[in-house]
């Protein structure tokens, strides 16, 4: 897919390569992810574990991603390169879209590979497990989208990263209460398909309007 | 259309003489709805005297939202063609729509120990009315963040248009989830389950309520037109 020069697959790989050879700062909220999943089995008395721990998970994943939307657009902001992009004739959403999609590669992919072990920390079945990666995959995207609206918004404010987080709170809390509906129903032997095909359906909402959005959004931000 | 009557300098003087209509139908209303609602409607026959809190219960919670539908549309009209009017009323509305939502919650919170035995549950209505109150706080951080009042506009309405997926929720959640909060006895099939006695007060109460709103809204983009002539 090419439009006015523009290569998807070529910009996303070149995010992709950035994120890379930044790996460090990279792997920050991941190192988040799971000191915070371990603090919860920590704190509580044993028997409240498994209870807790679809609670737990969600919440450190949503406080996770938003840690890393912090780095999104900040950095292109602050060095000009998204002026840049801005006037270069390249649709911005394409752009922003390739961004996005390179960001959940680097950020939220490694947390579904953790996600086996947090689950032999939480001693949760297996069939748990699968369901609340299953709300979690469906989930993050709007997470994602939501978050990045109010990154670019917040884009080039001085308590930008506070403001990012006071702003998607509110917006995600529906996607956690149905994530976690979700993995709810399946441990009482429930159908859980009405939450998972909302959460579906939301994701793809937001990932068919949500990059035209968070251009529009930029383009607000950094007027 | 939108256009014209959202040009400052057709809508000053329409909300100058809109003003005092809003001003009357709140004072009058509101004092009449106030003293047959607490005072000459008769006892209800479960909940005794405490019911009366619904006088400003209901007809905040029903503000609550519809501050948040109205901004909505400001939102939507100021994106799309930049009207100053539209982006006066969304800056001047989160601040009134956070007031009744907390008058909302805490006016509840008080019915609710006496008839639930408890403040505060977590159930569907109650919760996504919070996240309404959250959701405002979030446009009024954001208005106080960007100095600039015409991009703190657009930025709020950016917000606002996301949030308002929030507001269906709180409408449906009693009948797409079990809650504690009972379900609607006004605005259902089969007509309003309260007594006439009752519920004329409540309308009453209800149209002081917006009136102040729309008195107040009026009020503060004149304010803000004046603050900076176009």
């Amino acid at each position: 897919m090419k439009v006015n020069g523009f290569s998807f697959r070529r910009y996303f790989f070149f995010c992709l390569r950035l994120l890379f050879r930044q790996r460090r700062e990279v792997a920050l909220p991941l190192f988040f992810f799971l000191l915070v999943s371990s603090l919860f089995p920590l704190s509580f008395a044993n028997h409240a574990v498994p209870l807790l721990a679809p609670a737990a998970l969600w919440i450190t994943a949503l406080l996770s991603i938003l840690l890393s939307l912090n780095n999104l657009f900040r950095e292109d902001v602050e060095d000009g390169f998204m002026e840049q992009l801005m006037v270069a004739p390249q649709p911005l959403g394409g752009l922003v879209a390739a961004k996005m999609l390179a960001h959940w590669v680097a950020y939220i992919l490694p947390m579904f590979v953790c996600l086996p072990l947090l689950g032999l920390w939480y001693n949760m079945p297996s069939d748990t497990l699968f369901v609340l990666s299953l709300s979690l995959l469906l989930g993050t995207p709007t997470l994602l989208v939501l978050g990045a609206l109010a990154a670019a918004l917040a884009a080039g404010l001085k308590q930008g990263g506070t403001l990012l987080i006071l702003i998607t709170l509110p917006l995600a809390t529906p996607i956690l209460l149905f994530g976690l509906t979700m993995v709810d129903m399946s441990q009482n032997g429930l159908s859980y398909a009405a939450a998972r095909d909302f959460l579906a359906a939301m994701a793809v909402v937001s990932i068919g309007i949500g990059p035209l959005v968070t251009a529009a959004s930029l383009r607000i931000g950094m007027d | 259309m939108i256009r014209k009557f959202s040009s400052p300098k057709t809508f000053y003087p329409l909300a100058g003489k809109l003003m005092p209509w809003f001003f009357w139908t709140f004072a009058v209303l509101g004092l009449v709805g106030l003293y047959w609602g607490l005072v000459l409607a008769p006892v209800d026959a479960v909940q005794g005297q405490s019911y009366r809190i619904m006088y400003v219960h209901v007809p905040a919670a029903w503000m609550s939202m519809m501050i948040y539908t109205s901004m909505t549309a400001a939102a939507i009209t100021a994106l799309v063609w930049r009207t100053k009017v539209a982006e006066y009323w969304l800056l001047c509305s989160p601040g009134l729509g956070a007031s009744f939502t907390f008058i909302t919650l805490v006016t509840g919170s008080l019915w609710g120990k006496p008839m639930w035995g408890t403040y505060w549950v977590w159930d569907a209505r109650l919760t996504s009315e919070l996240v309404l109150l959250f959701i405002y706080f979030a446009i009024l951080a954001m208005k106080s963040a960007v100095p600039d009042r015409r991009k703190a506009a657009r930025v709020m309405a950016m917000i606002t248009v996301v949030g308002f997926v929030n507001i269906p929720i709180i409408k449906f959640s009693v009948d797409w989830w079990t809650t504690l909060h009972q379900g609607d006895s006004i605005f259902r099939k089969g007509g309003p389950s309260i007594a006439p006695a009752m519920l004329v007060p409540l309308f009453m109460m209800a149209l002081s309520f917006t009136s102040y709103y729309f008195w107040l809204v009026l009020k503060h983009i004149r304010t803000m037109i004046e603050r900076k002539p176009v």
